[in-house]
């Protein structure tokens, strides 16, 4: 048996310069991540059609709901141009929503092929009609139905109600490529994942400073990037040892810029890396005001050694939002696991909230951290998550 | 690489010789305790030898002994009791009154903060700085409607000796000026077992948890003792007298009884042992320089057991302290294990003594036990000095 999915592209639409390049990116993702599985994906004007073995049914539906670019998708039932092939499936499809307790409808048609015997209100009726008679306990309600049962006469006749959402945005890789600076909390991931949607592929990066740090919270972050790879299709991270750098810092004289000395070291580094691989932009999980590093002034610290544009796509949203995105994004139980440790004994007890930029500038090149950095982005490693580890991670073998 | 364990007060290394010959008897006589054929009386009577002989080895010589899955276990049966008495009485509405101290393990704190999330009312006792309970201060919580007062023997991270036969003294004469009629005594003295004795705990207390996996038993084995009655919460088959329901373990009380006989017939030459090693280690954290005990204490102090002994290195963290040691072969902790697992912010047993905490953070736990040695105190030392120069920032 095979299972077909009706998919809806996002703001490929809108793009009519790049249209073609976009189209054929989603195609790309959607082949890309359902690699190995035999399938059918053909093109329509604002549609794709998947059809593919009913045995990856629910794989393809999580895939096609993780991929940036899809507005929409739903599950079809495919069938040939005859009216009472239609409405049989028409039947069929109601019955399914009943099981899920849908007591109201509406029928919506679309016929691009005029040579089907029944004109768009005709088939309307007739399928109205038709379930109405099958099961009196439904009823019509045009404005707001539990269900909008959608028929589509093409090359083939579709059925179909309720469109599930996709991410929508652009598909990956249409705007290039951006660095993630991981780490352990909340918002990293959540601004991956906002980044993703904008068609930025991503490789992420962590720095690790065992043994201040533990193993536990290198591995935590590698869960994290296993989640997110979901909505990426994949992602490279980068593990930068930077216990040497931390502490360098941490034996300079000014213990109030530590935490921000090592955001600039951070940034430092990762311009190495995305320079070497040929990143556009850094993302940042960063919010304004949201801690003492995250102001304003501090912000222009710690981007200057950096001369790519810095996305923050959470700077202008509170704690609660984001909580709520990775949440939906399945990062937050990771996230919020204990391993987080002693860096309160590294963080300064008052830290500086407006510095003088130029004279904290000129500290941060008085440490002499470039060869100690270069020496850390050598010894880096970088990891390739592969897609099927997410949707392992999401409970999908095989 | 060498390999030194300094974590005894987590779990001791299983005397394997004991273990195997409880685990032959078990296997022989694999009858179900309960069961009335001779199958089931043979292993019964191992189980009650084994009952006996904890009795003996500890030399108390009233109340009841009852074995349970853990030392946890022994400390929630009290606890949870009151839940039933909470019922009974009516208590016109009134909280049930607790006295605890702050210093005890998460197998009590846990479990009462639980309580008092239901309702019960909770008097916390703070420890001083050297981490002490004030008998006095319990005392003076105690009220008409107070039901349990829990205060444990041997704190776990500073491993100081609380007074219990003086709390158990005041506690009494508080309960009968308060007019608190049924007052429970329950002492957590898991880590005291093989330590102190445990006569003088049983003649004031009312119920006292232990553990067998501290004293190179095996794990999944505990007890309660018992000096009165005890309605239990939880019920089943009524194995252990109706207290702890469930198929007895039989290995696990064999071997725990053999632990139990060997720690005491040994008890004075492993004292003497674990204040050598103590002297020396606090000796040794003397000479590095920033490097402090939490509390301070001097060697042979009485009020703590030598075996246990916190650390502080201010200025890295306990826990990136315990990754360094580990990766050179040496296993330390950061308090209690069951804790170090959880979100927390500091160290909730220093902190309930006022230490500061930015050296409650970078406290670490050296326990040691009866095959500890010089050399493993040396080895430490050696180790850490070099550890704490290198990753102090």
């Amino acid at each position: 048996m095979r299972s077909f999915f009706l998919i809806k592209p996002g703001e490929i639409e809108l793009k009519l310069g790049n249209k073609r390049e976009f189209i054929q990116r989603l195609k790309e993702q959607i082949h890309l991540r359902l690699k190995g599985i035999q399938l059918e994906l053909e093109e329509y004007p604002g549609r794709f059609f998947l059809s593919i073995d009913e045995e990856y049914a629910d794989l393809a539906l999580f895939v096609l709901q993780h991929c940036p670019g899809v507005n929409g998708v739903a599950r079809a039932i495919k069938t040939v141009k005859q009216p009472e092939m239609v409405i049989a499936a028409a039947i069929q499809c109601a019955r399914e929503q009943r099981e899920r307790d849908a007591k109201t409808f509406k029928v919506e048609t679309r016929r691009s092929d005029k040579s089907f015997p029944l004109d768009s209100y005709g088939t309307t009726v007739a399928a109205a009609d038709a379930i109405l008679e099958d099961n009196s306990t439904f009823s019509v309600n045009v404005h707001n139905p539990d269900f909008t049962l959608m028929i589509e006469i093409r090359e083939r006749a579709y059925v179909y109600a309720n469109t599930l959402p996709g991410p929508r945005g652009l598909p990956t890789g249409t705007q290039g490529k951006g660095l993630l600076l991981l780490s352990g909390g909340i918002d990293s991931p959540v601004a991956g994942y906002m980044m993703a949607r904008r068609g930025l592929a991503l490789e992420a990066v962590y720095f690790h400073t065992y043994p201040y740090t533990s193993i536990e919270a290198q591995q935590k972050v590698e869960r994290l990037a296993t989640r997110l790879a979901a909505w990426t299709g994949g992602i490279y991270l980068w593990i930068v040892p930077f216990t040497e750098v931390q502490q360098k810092i941490a034996k300079g004289p000014r213990e109030e810029t530590n935490t921000l000395m090592l955001r600039m070291a951070m940034m430092t580094a990762s311009s190495h890396i995305a320079r070497r691989i040929n990143a556009k932009a850094i993302v940042t999980g960063e919010s304004l005001g949201q801690v003492a590093s995250q102001t304003a002034e501090n912000m222009r610290l710690s981007q200057s050694p950096s001369a790519l544009p810095i996305f923050r796509p959470l700077i202008g949203t509170d704690k609660e939002e984001t909580v709520a995105l990775a949440k939906k994004i399945g990062t937050y139980d990771i996230s919020i696991l204990p391993y987080e440790d002693c860096c309160v004994l590294f963080s300064p007890k008052h830290p500086i909230l407006k510095p003088d930029f130029q004279e904290l500038a000129d500290y941060y090149a008085s440490l002499e951290l470039e060869p100690l950095i270069v020496e850390s982005v050598e010894r880096a490693e970088d990891t390739l998550i592969p897609f099927t580890k997410s949707l392992r991670e999401y409970g999908f073998h095989g | 690489m060498s390999s030194i364990y300094l974590d005894w007060a987590a779990t001791a290394p299983p005397d394997s010789e004991l273990q195997r010959n409880a685990l032959s008897l078990s296997l022989v006589s694999y009858g179900n305790p309960s069961s009335a054929h001779s199958f089931g009386k043979e292993a019964r009577a191992l189980l009650e030898d084994a009952r006996a002989s904890i009795l003996q080895a500890t030399a108390i010589s009233k109340g009841n002994f009852l074995f349970t899955g853990s030392g946890t276990e022994a400390d929630q049966i009290p606890l949870l009791s009151l839940l039933r008495k909470a019922r009974r009485a009516g208590h016109g509405g009134k909280p049930i009154h607790l006295v605890i101290s702050s210093i005890e393990h998460a197998a009590i704190d846990s479990q009462v903060r639980q309580l008092e999330k239901m309702g019960f009312e909770v008097s916390w006792i703070d420890a001083d700085a050297r981490g002490f309970i004030d008998p006095q201060r319990v005392a003076d919580r105690v009220r008409y409607d107070t039901a349990l007062v829990a205060v444990m023997a041997v704190n776990n991270e500073t491993g100081s000796i609380q007074d219990i036969s003086a709390i158990g003294r005041l506690v009494r004469e508080a309960a009968v000026r308060a007019g608190a009629r049924d007052l429970w005594l329950h002492v957590d003295a898991v880590q005291a077992l093989g330590k102190l004795p445990m006569r003088e705990l049983t003649l004031q207390a009312d119920s006292v948890a232990v553990s067998a996996h501290k004293i190179q038993g095996p794990k999944g084995i505990g007890g309660l003792w018992l000096g009165k009655p005890l309605e239990a919460l939880a019920l089943g088959g009524g194995q252990e007298q109706g207290i702890r329901a469930g198929t007895e373990n039989v290995f696990g009380a064999i071997a725990f009884a053999l632990a139990a006989q060997k720690a005491y017939s040994l008890i004075e030459s492993r004292m003497e042992l674990a204040r050598i090693l103590e002297t020396r280690l606090i000796e040794g954290i003397a000479r590095i320089p920033g490097a402090l005990l939490v509390p301070h204490r001097t060697a042979k102090d009485s009020g703590y057991v030598p075996h246990i002994i916190s650390v502080a290195f201010p200025g890295v963290g306990g826990e990136t302290m315990v990754r360094a040691l580990s990766d050179r072969g040496i296993a330390v902790s950061t308090g209690s294990a069951c804790s170090s697992n959880i979100v927390r912010k500091g160290r909730r047993i220093l902190k309930a003594m006022e230490i500061p905490e930015d050296i409650a953070l970078c406290a670490l736990r050296v326990s040691t036990g009866s095959n500890s040695t010089l050399s493993d105190i040396d080895t430490f030392l050696e180790h850490a000095e070099d550890l704490y120069r290198k990753l102090k920032t």
